[in-house]
């Protein structure tokens, strides 16, 4: 019972506190909406092929025309999924000419007689290229294994999942359908910042009990160390929880950021990261002694765990000695394993994540309770 | 009545055995024993650092004992904490509590601690308010209060849950006149309604007006013992004498001024020189020459019968604020 009044203590002092909650759920919303209105041309992932236009001629061989059918299939494939037009040319010679005239972003030239397919490439067109190249080395494999197959094996041809057209563009989006925009990227990113955040909350939950004697005042009751522990710390999850909330809803609703179609495995994964958040403040406030120096710590070791964790720009941006650098930072893990979940159904990494927050919160609430239980004078 | 038999006749509230608590190097509290009767206002007096609060947060079991026992109700602090913490109610010297919860919440978290629920604790909580001067005050936040009020506060949020002995850890530090009446009424009010109280101080006049026996404490040990007269008994060879010398009370040379034969101790207080000689020394006539040789103007001068700072300075040296 002991345990609940302190919650419920240490949940209203935080709720009706506004600097906190300034920091903790408007601030968040109003860095989503101007960092997502700052980034959003560097989140538009599209790729827009609708202008690469592709010049090709076949040969057909009536009595088999199986590699122009096959052909067929992926032009119509690849204009429908890319958005890429092809031009028919009248001959090889006319077509090669267009593209040395830079008329055409490239040539194909396909013959049933000799079985081949070649490919005249546009140099100042070497993005298109390359994605055309791409589909069409994809497309060639596919066509080869299909032949032999149908040489030696006719039968096999009736597996369905050897006669669907195959897919010849290996871009894949994280969602097929959606990809973050920067406002989706950065409610996200801004939500695990302000988690971090959080250890200031669990580190003052502590700290004021502490330097305003209150503290002492609640052990002179019949109240052992581990229940107020408990209750500071499970007062001040319980209070994040409600912020945390308020920016989702907020986000989602008012400024309608993607979260996916998993809340459930989403809310979590952020309750977990919330929890190790909390329970890192807990532990500095007994290890250190000075409030302020404490809190300075924190001031500084968050934003690094946030630019580390993709907080600010995306990781992938940064690559190498900074990629591995960042797996030292939980907000990484949280990220990687949220943009996981919301875009890519990919569970993959929410275990990791999971036990890198359960882990590390029982490491740092083990510590809060040894130094509290040694430290009498503290409260004093 | 000596110490010895007192005890015989009445029933210990708190019990102290050579209670030692070091900390570090420093012995904050050295083998203390004492015996707190039910029903007194027991003044713990001493300098800072004497280890009142010490004593204090030990009895509370906030602090543990290194060596020695505490018995509260007959309950031992070590072996039954939360037993004996049932039956004592803190005033802790700094203002503890909440600034962002109101008055009745404040109190109503802390009785809560205790046990007390749902309308019990509302009327607890209501009837401390009340007894404090706060009632008007119930719904409002401790944020605009003035300190005297803050510390009505601080007591409130001690007695709601009626406990058998309360502890005033300095309850009076830095507030108006007014309030520290306020407070003083209140202290007798809770001992005539049953509760046992202990009350720490630097002022020993509200020792001296509201303290039914008092201990003495310096360097983590009680130095004398007794009822305020029964102390005062204590320096019966003793003369003190007050000179006033308004602002040039700075001219003055202590160490000169105890070269005077039968000088014992020296105290300073708001203008006034506050010295105590051996009662068989006649030495006023050298006193005033040592003025009037060092042209500091004497205002007025008057032989007074000893108080708690008197006796604190005999057996001491040193003034109680030292």
């Amino acid at each position: 019972m002991n345990i609940l009044r302190i919650i419920l203590k240490e949940f209203t002092l935080n709720i009706r506190n506004f600097k906190a909650n300034f920091m903790m759920v408007l601030f968040p919303i109003v860095l989503i909406m101007i960092l997502g209105a700052a980034f959003s041309g560097t989140f538009d992932n599209a790729v827009k092929l609708d202008d690469v236009t592709v010049l090709y001629t076949e040969e057909r061989n009536e009595s088999g025309p199986i590699l122009t059918e096959a052909f067929k299939s992926f032009r119509e494939g690849i204009s429908e999924e890319l958005g890429i037009i092809f031009v028919k040319a009248d001959d090889v010679n006319s077509g090669r000419t267009a593209i040395k005239d830079n008329k055409y972003s490239a040539y194909i030239y396909v013959s049933d007689n000799t079985r081949e397919i070649k490919m005249y490439k546009n140099e100042r067109a070497e993005f298109e290229t390359s994605l055309i190249e791409s589909a069409l080395n994809s497309f060639s494999n596919t066509y080869g294994a299909m032949s032999a197959i149908a040489a030696n094996n006719p039968a096999a041809m009736a597996m369905p999942e050897m006669a669907a057209e195959g897919d010849y563009v290996a871009v894949k989006s994280l969602n097929e359908k959606r990809e973050p925009g920067s406002l989706d990227y950065y409610a996200v990113t801004m939500m695990t910042m302000i988690l971090m955040y959080a250890s200031l909350t669990g580190f003052w939950s502590i700290r004021s009990d502490i330097e305003q004697k209150t503290g002492g005042r609640i052990l002179c009751a019949p109240v052992r160390k581990h229940e107020m522990l408990i209750g500071n710390v499970v007062g001040s999850i319980c209070v994040t929880i409600v912020q945390g909330t308020a920016v989702i809803l907020f986000s989602k609703f008012i400024l309608k950021a993607y979260w996916g179609e998993d809340l459930i495995t989403v809310a979590f994964l952020l309750l977990t990261y919330s929890v190790m958040s909390i329970s890192l403040g807990a532990s500095l406030a007994f290890l250190f002694r000075n409030g302020n120096a404490a809190s300075g710590a924190l001031n500084t070791i968050i934003p690094i765990f946030v630019f580390l964790g993709g907080g600010y720009v995306p990781l992938d941006v940064m690559g190498g000695t900074v990629g591995k650098l960042s797996d030292i930072s939980p907000v990484k893990w949280v990220n990687t394993a949220l943009f996981g979940i919301i875009y890519d159904g990919d569970y993959s990494r929410v275990m990791t994540s999971v036990l890198v927050n359960v882990g590390t919160a029982a490491a740092f609430i083990a510590i809060a309770a040894l130094f509290a239980k040694r430290g009498n004078r503290l409260y004093a | 009545m000596p110490e010895s038999e007192r005890r015989v006749f009445t029933l210990s509230v708190v019990s102290m055995e050579k209670v030692t608590k070091n900390f570090g190097n420093l012995t904050a509290v050295d083998k203390m024993s004492l015996n707190i009767e039910e029903g007194e206002i027991f003044g713990l007096l001493g300098p800072n650092g004497a280890g009142k609060s010490t004593a204090i947060n030990m009895i509370t079991g906030l602090l543990e004992t290194d060596k020695g026992s505490i018995n509260i109700l007959g309950k031992d602090v070590k072996r039954d904490p939360m037993t004996t913490k049932r039956n004592i109610g803190i005033v802790p010297q700094d203002i503890a509590i909440y600034e962002d919860l109101t008055c009745v919440e404040n109190v109503k978290f802390f009785a809560g601690l205790y046990g007390l629920r749902g309308k019990e604790l509302t009327a607890a909580a209501m009837e401390a308010l009340e007894f404090t001067g706060l009632s008007d005050k119930a719904g409002g936040y401790p944020k605009g209060f003035s300190g005297g009020m803050k510390r009505r506060l601080n007591i409130a949020c001690a007695i709601a849950h009626k406990p058998k002995v309360i502890i005033m850890d300095e309850p009076t530090v830095g507030i108006d006149p007014q309030s520290r009446n306020h407070i003083l009424q209140s202290v007798r009010r809770l001992n005539q309604m049953g509760s046992t109280i202990i009350y720490t101080s630097h002022y020993m006049e509200e020792v001296e007006t509201i303290c039914t026996r008092v201990a003495i404490m310096d360097h983590g040990k009680v130095i004398a013992l007794g009822t305020v007269d029964e102390l005062k008994n204590l320096i019966t060879d003793k003369s003190v004498v007050w000179v006033s010398a308004g602002d040039s009370v700075s001219k003055l040379n202590e160490e000169k001024l105890k070269e005077i034969p039968g000088v014992m101790g020296i105290a300073i207080q708001d203008g006034i020189i506050k010295i105590s000689s051996a009662h068989e020394v006649n030495n006023l006539d050298k006193i005033i020459t040592y003025f009037t040789v060092n042209k500091i103007p004497l205002k007025s001068i008057e032989s007074k019968t000893p108080d708690l700072e008197t006796v604190f300075l005999s057996l001491t040296g040193r003034r109680l604020r030292d």
